[in-house]
């Protein structure tokens, strides 16, 4: 968490990373977390994403966590479909990841966003809730969590798509 | 296809050590004489060069003998707390206030390593004053401030050990307070185990806790009780949550429970 204005904000987590597509239904990539890393945690993503129809993308990632005294894994499944407007996209599903650790949770959720594609450039805006089933109280900042439940991520992403784009 | 991807992610991502500590500073306090007369400040060097302010108000008279050391917790500092210094005057003994570093008008920042120089500079300056007697030293921390009086517990035993509301490091505040089972090292440098040194603590322990505490869990007393090895007393006070303690309790039922407890020591 961050304090600015007077205000408490959750703490912005930088992310980069670079995807490969293999074939037309295949692409594989890895992340990496500059915030993490500020915090001393190395946090890395690597992953794979396959498209059995082009709407539809069913994607694997598996987060790997250390600061060198502890580490974390969790793997990540991802469900989503797509809709063209245009050159534009929107897209909505789900994910499910486990977290390994004592105790060992699963963190699901509902997403949605939408990818305005401006030549190759793309600028994605997503929302999650993550793990809607858990009521956070009394410790976690509620603004977060709808009803009390969960936590919401919004995700704001720029990609740039190099090489030959459909 | 390859694509460049450059993700700026907003989610619940902490960082506990800077909301552990929350130090409220201030240029003065105007504190005031309503229910006690007189106060001196104290001025207090540490071995590594900050500035600590501290109060001393004199006894009433029961028992000057007796010094209370208060610890207050994260977001407060001696002004702020001044009304919970006003309900302990009553009970006749000497009370020191202390702002360690960063809060208040002291310097520096709060660091684990840092607070622990504040309380040994803090027990070694007062026992060079003749109206303070090494024997007769009550440390009390609120909150936050519990964490600081177990540590002053663990450096220097005092003649009784009080904390209120306070929890039991802050690995398990991080446990309890995620989701998913973030170590503590990924989220806050600074431990604070308390629950592991209060095991090695055999002074008088006396425990405040409010039972509806939605902020440090009830449950935390309850551990510091059973770890402690020498005598000791919870007093759960029922529906009172982090902040209204002496409240609920009733000021006079608030003073008992801490006279009774340490007089007989």
């Amino acid at each position: 968490m961050l304090q600015a204005l007077g205000l408490t904000i959750p703490t912005p987590i930088l992310m980069a990373g670079t995807a490969y597509g293999v074939r037309d239904d295949l692409e594989v990539g890895v992340r990496g977390d500059a915030t993490a890393s500020a915090y001393g945690v190395a946090h890395v993503e690597p992953g794979v994403a396959w498209h059995p129809i082009p709407t539809v993308t069913l994607a694997g990632s598996l987060h790997l966590l250390s600061d060198f005294q502890a580490f974390r894994a969790a793997p990540l499944v991802t469900g989503v479909h797509a809709w063209r407007l245009g050159h534009h996209l929107v897209y909505a599903g789900a994910d499910v990841a486990v977290a390994f650790g004592n105790p060992t949770r699963v963190v699901a959720g509902p997403l949605a966003g939408t990818e305005l594609r401006l030549g190759r450039w793309g600028l994605a805006l997503e929302l999650k809730w993550l793990a809607p089933y858990h009521d956070v109280e009394p410790l976690a900042p509620t603004w977060i969590s709808p009803a009390h439940h969960g936590y919401l991520s919004a995700i704001v992403g720029v990609s740039r798509y190099v090489g030959e784009v459909r | 296809m390859s694509r460049v991807l450059l993700l700026i992610l907003l989610a619940g991502c902490q960082s506990l050590d800077g909301f552990l500590y929350d130090p409220l500073e201030a240029d003065g306090h105007d504190l005031s004489t309503a229910v006690i007369p007189s106060h001196e400040d104290l001025t207090i060097r540490t071995p590594d060069g900050e500035t600590l302010h501290a109060v001393f108000v004199p006894s009433s008279g029961r028992r000057p003998e007796v010094t209370l050391i208060y610890l207050h917790g994260q977001s407060h500092h001696i002004g702020k707390s001044w009304p919970r210094i006003e309900y302990l005057y009553p009970l006749g003994y000497n009370i020191v206030a202390l702002d360690p570093r960063g809060y208040g008008k002291s310097t520096g920042t709060p660091t684990e390593k840092g607070l622990q120089i504040d309380l040994a500079a803090t027990r070694a300056f007062l026992l060079d004053r003749p109206d303070v007697d090494a024997k007769h030293l009550v440390y009390y921390g609120r909150s936050f401030g519990g964490a600081l009086a177990i540590e002053l517990a663990a450096q220097a035993a005092p003649a009784a050990l009080i904390t209120e509301s306070t929890f039991t490091s802050v690995a398990a505040m991080v446990k309890d307070g995620a989701y998913v089972d973030l170590p503590r090292s990924f989220v806050a440098n600074d431990r604070w185990d308390s629950i592991g040194k209060i095991r090695d603590i055999a002074a008088p322990y006396l425990v405040l806790h409010g039972t509806a505490d939605p902020y440090v869990q009830f449950k935390y007393a309850g551990e510091l009780v059973a770890a402690h090895r020498g005598p000791h007393q919870l007093v759960a006070v029922s529906g009172a949550d982090h902040g209204n303690l002496p409240e609920v309790m009733g000021q006079v039922e608030y003073r008992r429970s801490i006279a009774s407890f340490v007089d007989a020591f």
